[in-house]
């Protein structure tokens, strides 16, 4: 093996330091082609017969793309038509430097089996190896040695090809210089376009390819739109001094030309800039980072209030324009007029684009020839795209997805390129998928790596599995659920001991025992973090297998648990705790309503039916205690579907109800949380995986104590105690659902609870739970943390032994941070899938009248809430193309006079509900005012009988 | 010789002497073997006479305290230490060590001398004595020769030009891991009350400076034709995404992987010292001890083979 030296020197900025390092040169790195004779290599990645049907190359050849073609065509990579890649190293280290999400996916093609790329460490290379020349600059001589190893390869595959059939290999570059010197070379080269537009079994393909520099030039006229962007070291050194300020930039919602750019401050203090006009927002995208400029004083303006949805087709960017400027001073024009002025500004720069694929639709160009259509995606906050594709009339309704790949400065919308299309928009199925991107839920099927370290069925119950085992399985153990359920992860046992005092028993699926650390399988749990549960469909964390056979605790089937069992006198104090891995047998898989009926119904006798009643009172006793330490119970409305068992519609809709037996397994839920937590936190005190709840600052509590002011109840805020007191005792008369009401106010002034490593923090308190330290343990099939958390157990009670990941507080932490968000975009795509079925269910069922209550009071509208549905709706008092009635909103109260009426929170109103689908992409739910009745506002009762006939016709 | 036998530590041995903490990572802070001395006066704690050797050691090293390393964790996210096709910074694999060129005899005026490249690590020792003890006279032992270890740094041994005073923490505390690494390989007992120097100076660093010393100070004594037990060669071990990195450079000690330094008596596969400053899960240490002791194995080699070629020469010029 020959080592030989170089010296590659290298300065840094900011104190030029002389580096030097070694450069080791190696003639035994092999060219990874199977047809190879010459090279010693173990395993080939490069097929010998690599045909890409082409017109350009009708040879087999293999493909070397250079760094931009990367950078720029990952879409066009990864599509499994191309195959038998070259990626040299310059191009990877070249791609690493310059994007991380790019850098990400090149390395998941490279692992892909099927796709056959090969990485060639040219820089290592004896022969491949270049020295940078004097006055060449980096990007050049990287071209340079890109070059050097094409050539080394196609010279190499000559001489070493054992069945002489001619492999080539095809240099791709955008870049006219370098096209030109490799041809010079006697390299075969080609531009990516040309190339992509010659195969020829796919010519889908050429819609993928992003638009590169000199195709923009054609596109946009010639006429400069926006104001050029300012250099990176120039934004810096105005941050630097002041003059310019950096921040994330926040499309409206409702109004294309406005913007708001949030800057943090040093602590609390940070300001939000307003945006106005197209010049000003200068190309920007919502949540880009952005650099602004702060405009004088006397052009600040008012945030204008107007909704204005950018929806002309492609027109001539000239006519557009001349529209815009338009309603631009007409917004400016509004801004005057109110004195709340907000200090405003214009971006000078962008500091990083945080563009992703957008979800969406096709607006087809009017001119039927025409490839070049804009997109308009889902999010309304994002600018409609211009994208080229060939297949418009079959993308035409359907959902796509849509990368963006520039927006010039003379160009009125951002260039991208089609990625996929999800389906037809409106089906079901397509409708999910699209949440469940834009909720960046990963929803794949499970890959082969991830199920091979699944157990072999049929699996039983060895003698070596149970020698660590508490045998449990003669206790009468059962599983309390809500209908439907098929991953279970709890069960619960309670029996009276000799000496008079209860043993209680949760026992949690041992899922640990299957998932070991570090496998494929768990790093697929731990990336997706929890189950997501959409309306009619679960998307799981952990493989079917596992969630609703092995690990699922069902009745009558012998399972692995973690047992925490507690000595518990009649008072509910617990008096030993002990933590044991086990096996159960449970003996009844109930629902909330049959456990209820178990309890309540005196014949029964049974040992499940008096375990039941021994764990529902101790729960009793347990919920007084924890609330009596100053424990929230908040309240917010969850709705159930039926769904048609053939069509999967939903048929009816039905606020979840609460039984005493939710509580009774909530309650022991709890108490194994904090339990497993103080014994993982006084083992692990550096990297014990805990959950905590912040307490909201006093402000959030603002609207809370308005509304309960309105009706003359005093809610104090000091603690939690106080609150869930006073919350306790607000009551008015003759109004049942106050309390209610107001428990869904309160829940909104709460803080998201996070998961965090024990070492990273220093505040533990879980606020809402009243408890100094808490976890999850209780829910392994469905969130990760509760694996981390059963790891941590095992090993603090010997069962099982630590890995390196585990007792590293870094990585725990940045485990954490995955799990809070996973966790977060799960609860909205949830959310999000439940307003979608909602529209289903009123889309089916016509036009309703329903009775409501008034949660907020808004300038222009009023928000009702609908018990019977737990349905939230805005009603409006500005609709379009009506006389606006004379509005006059308090601050105070808050309250809004509409002529003579004045709605203040917690009114009871009645409101026809319809569904509004005169825009596809977003469909929502239209709510208009019967009661009271206000001229010139409500409308009228619609008559209800259509409905019941209705609803015949869909029996 | 019983006390080779009680030299002879094998990986379980040293398990049982690391201190493990309550989640199984451990922190070897610096375990060192014994000289002849300690191992011959045994006879009360038998095998485990090297324990109270190293207590005095622990204090030394516990002032390098862990935010330190996590520091410097931080500091050079960016680098790619091991690229997947098992490639490192400098194009090494895994396993390999850097280019080690050595010469003996450098200096005449000295008993011993040499100078050894390790990459672009360089290290010239210097050997005199044996010697009868300088200064105070109540240094010398009555059955041994006492060892002293002097280790400096050039101030143009590293990129940028320091003044570096002697005595410092830094090179106190490496004077002391050469004394003890050569007290139990110099047979020092055929020397009582006599004095043996080493001077090891590392005129241009680039990762794995005690090793390098080591390796150049086992060459000097050589050449000062100072009895050893066998060679004693020294290699740093880096651990980064389950892989154990051979001789590491400065890159890569600086990148945020727990290193480990292991001086071995190759022959008898004994472990003359080890060190780490990091904290390392358990059940990584046996690989990456004997990935080291692979490594040392490989820097011996090369040193016999320098070791020969000199005498060579040498024999040649006397016309033998």
């Amino acid at each position: 093996m020959l080592k030989s030296k170089t010296f590659v020197k290298k300065t840094r900025s900011g104190g030029v330091m002389k580096i030097v390092r070694e450069h080791y040169l190696r003639d035994d790195i092999w060219c990874g082609s199977e047809a190879c004779s010459g090279c010693k290599q173990e395993s080939t990645v490069l097929q010998t017969d690599a045909c890409m049907e082409s017109s350009l190359c009708s040879y087999p050849h293999y493909l070397v793309p250079d760094t931009n073609v990367v950078l720029h065509q990952i879409d066009v990579l990864e599509d499994p038509v191309i195959r038998n890649v070259i990626i040299l190293q310059t191009v990877l280290q070249e791609v690493r430097h310059r994007s991380a999400p790019v850098y990400k996916r090149l390395k998941d093609v490279l692992h892909e089996k099927e796709k056959h790329f090969y990485t060639f460490t040219n820089e290592h290379h004896r022969e491949t190896f270049i020295d940078r020349e004097p006055g060449e600059s980096a990007n050049d001589r990287n071209d340079r040695a890109i070059r050097v190893a094409a050539k080394w390869y196609s010279q190499h595959l000559k001489t070493f090809e054992c069945d002489k059939d001619g492999l080539k290999v095809v240099l791709l570059t955008n870049d006219q210089g370098n096209k030109q010197k490799a041809e010079e070379s006697g390299l075969l080269v080609y531009k990516c376009e040309e190339y992509i537009k010659s195969l020829i079994a796919n010519p889908e393909l050429v819609d993928r390819l992003a638009l590169s520099n000199d195709d923009k030039n054609e596109i946009g006229s010639s006429k400069v739109l926006f104001p050029e962007h300012l250099p990176l070291s120039r934004i810096q050194a105005g941050i630097k001094c002041g003059s310019f300020l950096q921040g994330t930039f926040r499309a409206s919602r409702d109004n294309y030309l406005e913007a708001t750019v949030f800057v943090q401050g040093e602590g609390d203090d940070s300001t939000e800039v307003l945006l106005q006009g197209l010049q000003n927002l200068n190309r920007a995208v919502h949540q880009d980072v952005v650099a602004v400029q702060l405009l004088p004083r006397s052009q600040w303006v008012a945030p204008s209030s107007v909704v204005l949805q950018d929806e002309g087709a492609a027109k001539d960017d000239d006519v557009e324009e001349e529209e815009e400027e338009k309603a631009v001073s007409w917004v400016l024009d509004q801004g005057e007029t109110q004195s709340a002025r907000k200090p405003t500004g214009k971006v000078v720069g962008i500091i990083k684009r945080n563009w992703r694929p957008f979800c969406g639709m096709l607006n087809v160009s009017q001119i039927k020839e025409s490839t070049r259509h804009l997109f308009t995606p889902a999010d309304r906050r994002v600018p409609r795209i211009r994208i080229e594709t060939r297949q418009a009339s079959t993308l035409a309704g359907h959902r796509i997805m849509v990368a963006i790949d520039g927006w010039p400065k003379d160009s009125r919308y951002p260039n991208g390129h089609f990625v996929r299309s999800l389906g037809s928009a409106g089906e079901k199925d397509t409708e999910q998928e699209v949440l469940l991107l834009e909720h960046d839920v990963p929803h794949q099927a499970f890959s082969q790596a991830v199920l091979s370290f699944l157990p072999k069925m049929p699996w039983a119950i060895t003698p070596e599995d149970m020698v660590r085992r508490e045998d449990l399985r003669h206790l009468s153990v059962c599983s309390v659920d809500p209908p439907g359920c098929t991953d279970i992860d709890d069960a619960l046992h309670c029996r009276e001991l000799e000496n008079g005092n209860l043993e209680v028993g949760v026992h949690i699926a041992d899922v640990s025992h299957f998932i070991r650390p570090s496998n494929a399988l768990d790093k697929e749990a731990a990336s997706r973090g929890t189950t997501v549960y959409l309306c009619g469909k679960r998307i799981d964390m952990v493989p079917e297998l596992l969630s609703s056979n092995l690990c699922s605790l069902r009745s009558n089937v012998e399972r692995f648990a973690f047992s925490c069992i507690w000595e518990m006198n009649h008072k509910a104090e617990v008096l030993k705790t002990r933590f044991t891995k086990s096996a159960i047998n449970s003996k009844a898989s109930l629902t909330y309503a049959e456990a209820q009926m178990r309890i309540d119904d005196t014949n029964m006798n049974d040992e499940i039916t008096k375990s039941l009643r021994g764990l529902n009172k101790l729960a009793k006793t347990l919920k007084r205690q924890r609330i009596d330490k100053g424990a929230l119970t908040l309240s917010s409305l969850e709705v159930r579907f039926h769904m048609d068992s053939e069509t999967h519609d939903p048929i009816d809709l039905q606020t979840k109800e609460l039984m005493e037996t939710n509580s009774m397994v909530e309650e022991f839920m709890l108490l194994a949380n904090i339990s497993v937590a103080q014994k993982i936190y006084d083992e692990f005190s550096e990297c014990a995986l805990l959950r905590k709840h912040p307490a909201p600052p006093p402000s959030n509590y603002d609207i809370l104590l308005k509304a309960a002011k309105s009706k003359d109840v005093e809610i104090h805020t000091d603690s939690a105690k106080a609150l869930a007191d006073s919350l306790d005792g607000a009551k008015v008369d003759g109004f049942p659902y106050f309390n209610t009401l107001l428990r869904i106010l309160a829940t909104r002034c709460m803080m998201q609870a996070v998961y965090f490593c024990s070492g990273m923090d220093s505040d533990f308190h879980h606020y809402g739970l009243a408890s100094p330290i808490y976890t999850h343990f209780t829910s392994p099939i469905r969130r990760y943390a509760d694996i981390i958390v059963h790891r941590l157990l095992a090993v603090a009670i010997g069962a099982d032994s630590t890995y390196p990941d585990l007792m590293d507080k870094h990585k725990q932490s940045a485990l954490c941070n995955n799990l809070n968000y996973r966790h977060k975009m799960s609860q909205y795509a949830q959310r999000a899938s439940v307003a979608f079925h909602t529209q289903l269910f009123f889309k089916s069922r016509g036009i309703l009248n329903e009775e409501g209550y008034v949660l907020f009071v808004r300038k222009n509208a009023i928000i009702v809430l609908i018990p019977k549905f737990g349905l939230e709706g805005t009603v409006f008092f500005d609709t379009k193309g009506k006389t606006v009635p004379n509005l006059v909103f308090d601050e105070e109260g808050p309250t809004l006079s509409v002529e003579q009426h004045i709605f203040c929170i917690f009114d009871k109103v009645k409101v026809t509900i319809t569904l509004d689908d005169s825009n596809v992409q977003h469909q929502k739910i239209r709510m208009s005012l019967i009661e009271p009745v206000i001229t010139g506002v409500s409308v009228p009762a619609p008559d209800a009988e259509p409905q019941a006939k209705k609803l015949k016709l869909d029996n | 010789m019983n006390s080779v036998a009680a030299l002879c530590l094998n990986i379980p041995d040293i398990k049982r002497c690391i201190q493990t903490e309550e989640d199984r990572t451990v922190t070897v802070r610096t375990l060192l073997l014994l000289s002849l001395w300690s191992c011959r006066s045994s006879s009360p704690g038998g095998a485990f006479g090297y324990v109270h050797s190293a207590a005095d050691t622990w204090g030394v090293a516990l002032a390098v305290r862990l935010p330190f390393i996590r520091s410097l964790r931080k500091n050079m996210a960016g680098l790619e230490l091991l690229s997947d096709q098992g490639y490192r910074l400098d194009g090494r694999k895994a396993a390999e060590l850097r280019k080690v060129q050595a010469r003996m005899g450098v200096f005449a005026q000295a008993d011993g001398s040499a100078y050894l490249e390790q990459g672009n690590t360089k290290a010239l020792a210097v050997v005199y004595g044996p010697h009868e003890i300088r200064g105070s006279r109540s240094r010398a032992l009555h059955d041994r020769a006492v060892i002293n270890c002097q280790y400096s740094m050039a101030t143009f041994s590293t990129a940028e030009r320091k003044r570096r005073p002697h005595g410092d923490r830094k090179s106190t505390e490496m004077s002391l891991h050469l004394k003890q690494t050569f007290e139990a390989a110099v047979m020092t007992q055929l020397y009582p009350r006599s004095q043996i120097d080493i001077y090891v100076k590392i005129l241009q660093s680039d990762g794995g400076n005690y090793s390098v010393c080591v390796n150049a100070a086992t060459l000097a004594v050589i050449d000062a034709g100072i009895p050893m037990r066998d060679y004693v060669c020294a290699c740093t071990v880096g651990f980064v995404d389950e892989t154990p990195l051979a001789d590491l450079c400065y890159a890569e000690e600086s990148g945020g992987v727990s290193s480990l330094a292991l001086a071995l008596l190759p022959r008898g596969g004994q472990i003359a010292l080890l060190q780490m400053d990091a904290r390392l899960h358990q059940d990584h240490l046996e690989a990456l001890i004997e990935a080291a002791m692979t490594a040392c194995k490989g820097v011996s080699k090369v040193l016999d083979e320098v070791v020969r070629q000199h005498l060579q020469e040498v024999s040649s010029l006397t016309g033998e």
